[in-house]
């Protein structure tokens, strides 16, 4: 578990509420697309999965021993969430295995180190990529995604990212620079282990 | 390991496009549920801490120098509710929820970080000092801070106190997060719907769509990515009548004439003129006695004119002290 993880979660043991608030932002929506990747064609099912998700984990909080990063143990209850929709519903699990469901991806992921292919964006279709480079983003450190979307997709400014993130324009300026690099790594390993064929 | 050119980031990230988010409905239901089962959490999991803390010290310590000991950690490790308001006023019921405790709100009632209050009435509160808050009826508020709510539902209404006051306090609602500038405004979060009105001054409302700025008559209404800004609103009227109605009474005993009006025409959202220099004059020497309290606003002017002489009438939402120029 990193420091920033480890950090929030002992602010939400204290009872801090901007801790809460901190967590619910993150994790909220990422745990929707999460549940959405497995449910496409029920948005708002996902939106139960990824609440009831959230109220389980902070309800186990105490027991949470950071072996995983935060969001990866976020993710275990989402699954556990979603296998007991499918039992209640009397539904089969999709059969279509997702990219981050893969041992190999997930743990590229959470680990974000090393090793490359030469040219991921011949590793997939275009939608398979959208989806990976979403999951990538979804899987960055705080708040890297949510800066690289503000950055080339909503074109903001680095003063008015700097002015979101609370830091001044170098600090920010630097953290998209670890940003990218912390992307690229990460999308990179995604889609060398994806490229092997590995499935779950 | 071999490097892509530095705008493949961009590229790839364009053309991912924007990520899938909940409905606003949506995530104002998981964060009311997720509130509640932190908070659950919190309040089950502070007595086993406690015993948990004391039996590893009972080995080693006399029980005098654990026990200190532990005061002293949960003390610093904790972050303990703080006092940073007070209820001023009340109409109907309201409760206070924190630690997964609920009890009824009284007058002078100090409020705390952590509270959530839950009105079916109408409350009045002053927060950090100086701002006053007041709470519509079907209002979820949290106080994180002396300078931070969460507006969870429902209508708050923000008076700090003029263009010279404190500008620290923040409000956080679905819509994003609002600051303000010496300002009085009112912020409304409904299943779909955010609004934020300004009746004076300037505020923001920071959301990752961007910053808008709002000025005195505008108002911002945010449906899910849809955001319409009107301009031009009155500052007075049936919209902003619940505020006023619910704000603790002005003693008017010795108090200036003038002093009273200013503060009517700020809480109904009028504009003071008057008739002439010689009549401002003689509103700021007038001494006012006795109560006005049960009135509502025109029965103020009504009863104040009569007790001292000085004419006054509404026209157009302001208030004449004599005869309109």
């Amino acid at each position: 578990m990193n420091t920033s993880d480890l950090e929030l979660v002992q602010r939400l043991l204290r009872g801090e509420a901007r801790g809460f608030d901190e967590f619910f932002n993150e994790y909220y929506p990422k745990l929707y697309r999460f549940a959405l990747r497995r449910l496409p064609a029920d948005p708002a099912g996902a939106e139960d999965v990824a609440q009831a998700t959230l109220c389980r984990a902070l309800e186990s909080l105490p027991g949470f021993r950071g072996e995983a990063a935060l969001f990866t143990w976020l993710c275990t209850l989402c699954r556990r969430e979603l296998s007991q929709r499918w039992r209640v519903a009397g539904d089969q699990a999709p059969a279509v295995p997702l990219v981050e469901d893969d041992p190999q991806v997930r743990a590229a992921l959470e680990s974000l180190m090393a090793s490359v292919p030469d040219d991921p964006l011949a590793a997939a279709q275009r939608a398979d990529m959208r989806e990976a480079i979403r999951t990538v983003l979804d899987y960055l450190p705080a708040p890297y995604g949510d800066v690289l979307e503000w950055k080339y997709l909503r074109d903001l400014s680095m003063k008015e990212i700097a002015r979101r993130l609370g830091r001044s324009p170098k600090a920010a300026e630097s953290l998209l620079t670890r940003a990218r690099e912390a992307f690229r790594e990460a999308f990179s390993l995604m889609a060398g282990a994806g490229a092997t064929g590995a499935t779950r | 390991m071999t490097r892509h050119p530095e705008d493949s980031v961009e590229r790839l990230v364009r053309l991912a496009g924007e990520r899938d988010l909940p409905s606003p409905e949506a995530t104002q239901r998981a964060r009311a549920a997720s509130e509640q089962a932190w908070r659950q959490m919190l309040a089950r999991s502070a007595p086993r801490a406690a015993r948990g803390r004391l039996l590893g010290l009972g080995l080693a310590l006399a029980a005098s120098l654990a026990a200190a000991w532990w005061f002293n950690r949960t003390a610093t490790d904790s972050v303990m509710p703080l006092e940073v308001g007070r209820v001023i006023a009340l109409q109907g019921n309201a409760t206070s929820l924190a630690m997964d405790k609920e009890w009824p709100v009284a007058v002078n009632e100090a409020v705390s970080t952590g509270n959530t209050l839950v009105t079916r009435g109408r409350v009045a509160l002053s927060l950090g000092g100086a701002s006053s808050l007041r709470l519509d009826r079907n209002t979820r508020l949290r106080v994180d801070a002396r300078d931070h709510v969460t507006l969870l539902a429902g209508s708050l209404y923000v008076d700090s106190g003029g263009l010279n006051a404190s500008s620290s306090l923040r409000i956080a609602t679905p819509a994003g997060e609002i600051g303000h500038i010496g300002t009085q405004f009112q912020v409304f979060v409904g299943d779909a719907l955010t609004r934020v009105r300004v009746r004076e001054g300037r505020v923001s409302v920071t959301s990752d769509a961007g910053t808008q700025d709002l000025a005195t008559g505008d108002a911002l209404e945010v449906r899910g990515a849809e955001r319409q800004v009107m301009r031009g609103l009155p500052a007075y009227g049936a919209d902003w009548a619940w505020a006023a109605s619910v704000a603790a009474a002005l003693e008017i005993e010795n108090r200036p004439l003038g002093e009273f009006l200013a503060w009517l025409a700020r809480e109904q959202g009028w504009q003071l003129r008057y008739g002439s220099d010689a009549l401002q004059e003689q509103a700021a020497q007038i001494r006012l006695h006795g109560a006005l309290e049960g009135l509502d606003a025109n029965g103020m002017i009504e009863r104040v004119a009569l007790i001292t002489g000085v004419p006054l009438q509404m026209r157009d939402g302001v208030l004449w002290v004599g005869t309109p120029r």
